[in-house]
């Protein structure tokens, strides 16, 4: 079908809008309240076109094209339509572009100044609107709000979290939150890019800077597995915001608050300026030929076989690949990156971090399985592709210890005890064994456990899987620190293949991947490694009290054995670390720490979630003295007589990584011999579990301080009722001791029906609940 | 929360609410806002954030939902109101009526200024025409209407409601 527009022939499909053909064919047509992304409100006018024959102007955006009509985005009638509804809209707005922050990037302005008139006829007082504060991430300007409701239909469409909404009429109409809730969507940063007027501003840089200072550079997520994209923009080699860069088969327009306001920790406190040795028991900064020259003395001194290289899943893929070949040049073979894991069966067969289909393709699933996943505040992204799902009626069924809250509905949950969730995958198992036509070998150490009577919601999902062509089962990030959480990924593997559904392993950090891919673990594919010996994983590094530990780019607690880590250090002869950022309290374990500069501050690639691998440009100059680690690890290896040309550069090492690792054929497929099915969780008693506040998840994040001001600080539990009772708490009291071995900690209790039966939810949001103790393990609560 | 912060919607409007949902397609609530207000007004004179807290609890949806209609619609009270509620039209042919003089006689004979409230009468002006024009000028007390007004007649009406008692 055909119109014109402005004489321009332009073809449509049925029901397509005006505005939508306009784009299409590069025809300008100013706009508030339309957004490709949101529905129609139609309630702005500014985008009044002419129809030629109609006795008024059109809306444009809410105007399906009529054929062989012509239109006119340009005649008088629709410039002058167009210059009203200006005139309008800015009776009530303030002039104060001088001093918001969105002036040089407002639309607003932008269409004043192209659609407006010079002059303004109102003389009378504009509306002024009292501000609330809705929390850290968003400072609110409401007089300059233009009642677009944008922001509205943000929060009910994608967030799937309404949290503004219009309250009043008329000219007392106002966007605010019901009475004084903040705002608490993980992705409500959104909301400040689709404002189109400086009403909602990014609270962390508000009036800190102009748009047209900045420098913006691309930059890839480094907080979830998602790998969204995102440009930071750079105002006097400092960080000074950061914006989503569209990419539509990943984040589309949209960034998680996580990945937004991280930043804000670059130049906390904490981040290590200068290297520093240990000299005489005191640590003392040094040059950094200095550090290196005691580097290479104390590593010479150790038995090669008695280091251990631990290095960060958010570290980029050059560093992990050189990392791991400084160590095995010095025949250094006990390097892991699985630090938070705490099952390590059949390692050697440590299946691929890795989502089977590509992560636009999941919105075209029609069912979905969640194993305990919080995904919503883990990998907001992907929950949004969940959302947009659902909203297109695909069923999504979840299995979680917690009734985590998602920005969708559940058609099927099913709440377990974490000490179960290794038993309810196998009645899966079992069930589909039966009703599935596609077989598959499960072995007799399974067989053996089937029971005969898988319950009437597992039966359901199952039954959902089969009825499905396009199924997807996820296994959840916070899982890695299971027991049992390889058992958990074979039980994954053969029910996505009995239900024909494609799968995907969740995990917490952004380049898991790539870890795996450069082979940071013990016994890894031969094209890393000759070697032959069995070797240390993270845990028996850990056990085994070596003599020397190098850890890049982790904090203790980012360890699930937290507490072994630290005796373990403090037994060691030579602990080195690479660090952007060290406590006081671990920094005395360290003999020698090397500055790092953070991914902001460094190119580099990271490897998400499907084996995309997206690379970066330097961002900012490394804080003070700090390197990049591509640049650090290199010199070591110079050090070591590697035969490195002096001139490398970051481009030589990508290549390098990229030969040697991206060609290379790996086998990914997961084979399980001598399974032994035996699971480790079974606490017979009540135990911890939950996983990591997602503002607490990585050495950035945790020291974010708008972000960290979301969520409330203080010690809390939840247990629910039946648990309480059984024993024995006195529930009119709120507050209780937890007890995990020896160390207590007094907590406020929160009585919740989400926790499932004898267990108790921590959200691991400080400190004090690692020193407490581990996820996973028996916990015990008593009266105050 | 507090206990006495909570507020339960009676049984009795629960079944009304929930047949009225029936009227509408499956999974459509909130059509039944409006109507649930209405009840929830009656019962209590004004709507407390407890009130939109509880209906928006029973309705499954957010509580800033209830709270745009609630705030939208005139016919809803969000703060403290007395006894009877007069509202007085001043729409268009009320005010070519004469509606300004009864609202400013009603401000002086009840000492309370338009929009606000004393323990026994809460004093409103209408924007919107209350389809009585034929009867200009026209007030509304406790949603009847008394048309026609006058001074005299608007003493007799207050008169009357003092007796009531
Ligand atoms: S705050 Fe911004 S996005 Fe929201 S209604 Fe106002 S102008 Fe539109
Ligand atoms: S963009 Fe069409 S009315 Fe707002
Ligand atoms: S103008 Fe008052 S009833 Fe119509």
């Amino acid at each position: 079908m055909k119109i014109k527009i402005n004489n321009k022939e332009c073809v449509f499909d049925k029901g397509d809008t005006l505005i939508q053909i306009a784009d299409r064919n590069g025809i300008h047509i100013p706009r508030f309240c339309y957004h490709d992304k949101l529905s129609i409100a139609a309630n702005c006018r500014m985008c009044l076109i002419e129809q030629a024959g109609a006795n008024k102007p059109q809306p444009a955006c809410s105007t399906p094209a009529i054929e062989d009509q012509e239109y006119f985005t340009n005649s008088d009638l629709a410039l002058d339509s167009q210059k009203n509804t200006m005139e309008f809209l800015l009776i009530n707005h303030p002039l104060d572009c001088p001093v918001c922050d969105q002036g040089g990037m407002c639309e607003l302005q932008d269409l004043a100044l192209m659609h407006g008139r010079v002059k303004s006829r109102y003389k009378e007082d504009k509306r002024v609107v009292v501000d609330h504060n809705i929390g850290p991430l968003i400072k609110t300007n409401m007089t300059r709000c233009i009642h677009c409701t944008r922001c509205v239909r943000y929060g009910e469409e994608i967030a799937g979290i309404k949290e503004f909404g219009s309250i009043g009429r008329g000219e007392t109409m106002e966007i605010r939150t019901y009475l004084t809730s903040a705002i608490n969507s993980p992705m409500s940063g959104n909301m400040i890019d689709i404002c189109p007027v400086g009403a909602l501003n990014a609270s962390p840089s508000h009036m800190k800077g102009r748009t047209w200072e900045l420098e913006k550079v691309k930059f890839i997520s480094n907080h979830d597995c998602v790998g969204s994209n995102m440009d930071i923009h750079v105002l006097e080699n400092k960080v000074f915001r950061v914006v989503p860069h569209e990419n539509n088969k990943i984040n589309e327009i949209w960034l998680s608050d996580r990945d937004r306001f991280s930043y804000e920790a670059l130049d906390h406190n904490e981040r290590v300026k200068k290297p520093t040795a240990k000299i005489n028991g005191r640590h003392t900064e040094v040059e950094w030929d200095q550090a290196f020259e005691i580097i290479k003395n104390n590593l010479d001194s150790i038995n090669s076989n008695d280091v251990s290289g631990l290095i960060s899943a958010n570290s980029t893929i050059e560093e992990q690949y050189l990392f791991q070949k400084w160590l095995r040049e010095m025949d250094i073979n006990n390097i892991d990156y699985r630090v938070s894991q705490n099952d390590f069966r059949y390692q050697t067969e440590e299946p691929f971090p890795k989502i089977d289909i590509p992560i636009d393709d999941i919105e075209n699933m029609d069912s979905i399985l969640l194993i305990d996943s919080n995904i919503t505040y883990e990998q907001p992204i992907l929950s949004h592709k969940l959302r947009k799902l659902f909203l297109k009626n695909a069923k999504i069924n979840s299995i979680h210890t917690y009734n985590y809250t998602y920005n969708f509905d559940l058609e099927n949950s099913i709440l377990i005890n974490p000490n179960f969730l290794v038993d309810i995958l196998i009645d899966f198992v079992e069930y589909l064994s039966i009703t599935s036509n596609r077989k598959f070998d499960i072995p007799a150490e399974i067989r053996k456990k089937f029971k005969g009577n898988a319950k009437k919601s597992v039966q359901e999902i199952a039954k959902n899987l089969l009825a499905k062509k396009n199924s997807l089962i996820l296994l959840g990030s916070s899982l890695v620190s299971h027991p049992d959480y390889q058992l958990l990924k074979i039980l994954t593997n053969m029910i996505s293949i009995m239900a024909n559904s494609s799968k995907g392993y969740l995990v917490e950090n952004c380049n898991v991947a790539g870890a795996w891919l450069t082979g940071c673990m013990p016994n890894t594919t031969k094209k890393i490694s000759k070697d032959k010996n069995s070797r240390f994983n993270v845990l028996e590094a850990i056990n085994n009290k070596l003599d020397s530990y190098i850890i890049y780019n982790l904090e203790f607690i980012d360890f699930y054995h937290y507490k072994e880590l630290k005796k373990s250090l403090d037994n060691a002869k030579f602990v080195l670390g690479f660090q952007s950022f060290v406590t006081e309290e671990e920094k005395s374990f360290y003999d020698v720490i090397l500055p790092l500069a953070t991914a902001f501050e460094s190119p580099g690639t990271f490897v998400n979630i499907e084996n995309e691998w997206q690379s970066f440009a330097q961002g900012c100059k490394p804080y003070y003295m700090s390197k990049e680690g591509w640049k650090i690890l290199t010199k070591l290896r110079l050090q070591n007589g590697a035969s490195i040309d002096n001139s490398v550069d970051y481009i030589d090492v990508l290549n390098e990584v990229d030969s040697v690792v991206r060609n290379q054929k790996f086998n990914m497929e997961e084979k399980y011999n001598n399974l032994v099915i035996e699971k480790k969780l079974n606490t017979g008693s009540l135990t911890r579990f939950g996983g990591i506040d997602s503002y607490y998840i990585d050495n950035i994040v945790r020291r974010a301080d708008s972000l960290n001001k979301v969520n409330s600080k203080k010690n809390f539990i939840s247990v629910n009722k039946k648990t309480l009772e059984a024993n024995n708490i006195d529930i009119t009291k709120n507050k209780l001791i937890v007890r995990q071995n020896d160390n207590t900690l007094l907590v406020e209790l929160i009585i919740d029906e989400n926790v499932s039966d004898n267990s108790v939810y921590i959200i691991n949001s400080n400190k004090e609940y690692y020193e407490l103790g581990k996820r996973y393990q028996p916990i015990k609560i008593e009266n105050v | 929360m507090k206990d006495k912060d909570l507020y339960n919607i009676p049984s009795e409007a629960c079944t009304k609410i929930n047949e009225w949902l029936l009227k509408f397609p499956d999974g459509e609530k909130k059509p039944a806002i409006i109507y649930a207000l209405h009840l929830i007004q009656k019962e209590n004179k004004y709507i407390k954030s407890k009130h939109v807290d509880a209906l928006a609890n029973l309705l499954n949806l957010k509580k800033i939902d209830v709270y745009e209609v609630a705030s939208f619609y005139s016919m809803f009270e969000l703060e403290k109101v007395g006894k009877h509620t007069i509202s007085v039209c001043t729409n268009v042919s009320c005010m070519l009526k004469g509606s300004d003089e009864i609202l400013a006689y009603l401000e002086r004979k009840l000492k309370i200024k338009v929009g606000t409230s004393s323990d026994e009468y809460f004093l409103k002006d209408e924007r919107e025409c209350l389809a009585a024009c034929c009867g200009a000028p026209m007030m509304q007390v406790d949603h009847r209407y008394y048309e026609n007004l006058t001074k005299e007649k608007v003493d007799k009406i207050i008169r009357d409601i003092e007796n009531e008692k």
